[in-house]
């Protein structure tokens, strides 16, 4: 079997748990450092810990930022900040530009009263897709972050986390390219059979 | 909103161990095995702490930490220890998604905790306060409740916030381990005087479920931290998810 390319973002980046997830699922991984190592995969998973910053900078140490950007293969799903920065800019710190495939850009949470937006969430899904297949509406996944994707494009925003009159956007879709602000792998069993249902997406 | 419920295990050469009121112990067991039980029981984080690791000057216990992540898919804190931002890279890379830092900050270098938000995120870094009355006022301790500091807690929750700590976690050395309920007293007193964004979560001395409901009642907290109660099969994460919907 192929195996699951874990794009390297810098010492920053939480790698151990998202192997851990995807081993316990069944499948291989090979972390990414390196553009040739692309070939050898057959999804990508963009982790997220850090800053937008930081991110950019080191997909940009590695020679990864325009492979990524203009990778059409395969699926590639951002996990929180690897969401974020596939967005057209950040303000996290600095103004950073991202990786334009989504609309919209990523600002610090102002509209609510806690700052880091954290625990479990209930997530709101304005589509059917095969990421959610077998997961119920309002299924609660972990969150934790202080920046969000703002103006985005609804058509690219597949579901939500909703508060009176505002929302958090929770996973994005822009042709092959999946986004989730949350967790998957921190998110218990749902978090589980989420990550399950892209790992298998053909 | 849902409520946390979060479980504090604090270790001691690879075991749990249960202090009370932040001294003596008690030895639990495994943590790997512990954190994988409450875990399948439903709990929605899991809290390390290396209780000697600062008062010893001892390394970080990677081996433990990487037992404990490989088991559970929720996130995990880890405390204790911690000096550097390198600590937590180590730490990051093992498994633990968020770090935990008190003795450090309070003592010697609050500007680790500016330092680690900047390169980390502040979703990332957590304080975890020990805090006793000292006549009239509440002060911040360290070492696991062995060294003063003559930082009231008011004033460090603020300091905390506005350095760019993630959350705060609120032990009562007074109450923790006790059963008898929390440091209700404390709580109301922060909730009145603070009004800071970074979420609190509320910790020590839970014994029965009479004790949530009050907490529930005067604070209403979005997150809640057990230890003891859950160790010593008091009760179960069952009841007191139930109880604190």
């Amino acid at each position: 079997m192929s195996k699951i390319g874990i794009i390297y973002t810098g010492e920053i980046s939480n790698i151990f748990s998202l192997n851990n997830a995807i081993k316990h699922l069944g499948f291989d991984t090979i972390v990414i450092k390196r553009p040739n190592q692309i070939k050898h995969v057959s999804k990508i998973i963009i982790p997220g810990v850090g800053t937008y910053p930081a991110g950019i900078k080191n997909l940009k140490k590695n020679n990864l930022f325009k492979l990524i950007r203009d990778y059409k293969k395969n699926y590639v799903l951002g996990i929180c900040l690897g969401m974020q920065i596939m967005s057209i800019r950040g303000f996290e710190f600095k103004k950073t530009n991202g990786l334009k495939i989504l609309r919209g850009e990523v600002k610090r949470i102002d509209k609510l009263s806690e700052l880091p937006h954290v625990g479990f969430k209930k997530v709101f899904f304005n589509k059917k897709d095969n990421l959610l297949k077998g997961i119920k509406q309002n299924s609660e996944f972990y969150f934790t972050h202080s920046f969000e994707l703002k103006n985005s494009l609804p058509k690219e925003i597949l579901a939500e986390v909703k508060y009176t009159k505002k929302s958090i956007a929770a996973i994005t879709k822009k042709n092959k390219f999946y986004g989730v602000q949350f967790h998957p792998e921190k998110s218990g069993q749902i978090g589980l059979k989420l990550l399950k249902n892209f790992l298998n997406l053909q | 909103m849902k409520k946390r419920l979060i479980a504090k295990l604090e270790i001691k050469s690879g075991d749990v161990v249960k202090p009370i009121f932040f001294e003596g112990l008690k030895k639990i067991g495994n943590p790997a095995t512990i954190a994988n039980f409450y875990y399948k029981q439903g709990i929605d984080e899991i809290i390390l702490i290396d209780i000697v690791a600062s008062l010893y000057r001892r390394e970080i216990d990677y081996e433990t930490i990487k037992k404990v992540s490989k088991k559970i898919f929720i996130p995990l804190t880890v405390g204790g220890g911690i000096k550097k931002l390198d600590d937590i890279s180590k730490l990051l890379a093992i498994g633990a998604d968020k770090v935990s830092i008190n003795t450090h900050a309070l003592q010697n270098d609050p500007s680790l905790i500016n330092r680690a938000a900047r390169k980390f995120g502040s979703q990332c870094i957590i304080s975890n306060l020990e805090i006793k009355k000292i006549e009239n006022n509440w002060y911040c301790l360290s070492d696991n409740g062995r060294i003063f500091s003559n930082r009231k807690v008011i004033d460090w929750i603020k300091e905390l916030s506005s350095r760019g700590v993630g959350e705060i976690l609120l032990q009562s050395v007074d109450f923790d381990g006790s059963l008898n309920g929390f440091d209700y007293d404390l709580f109301q007193k922060i909730k009145e005087k603070i009004n800071v964004r970074s979420p609190l979560i509320f910790a020590s001395g839970a014994g029965n479920l009479k004790h949530f409901k009050k907490l529930i009642k005067i604070i209403n907290p979005n997150s809640i931290c057990v230890s003891r109660v859950l160790h010593e099969n008091l009760l179960s994460i069952k009841q007191i998810k139930k109880t604190i919907k």
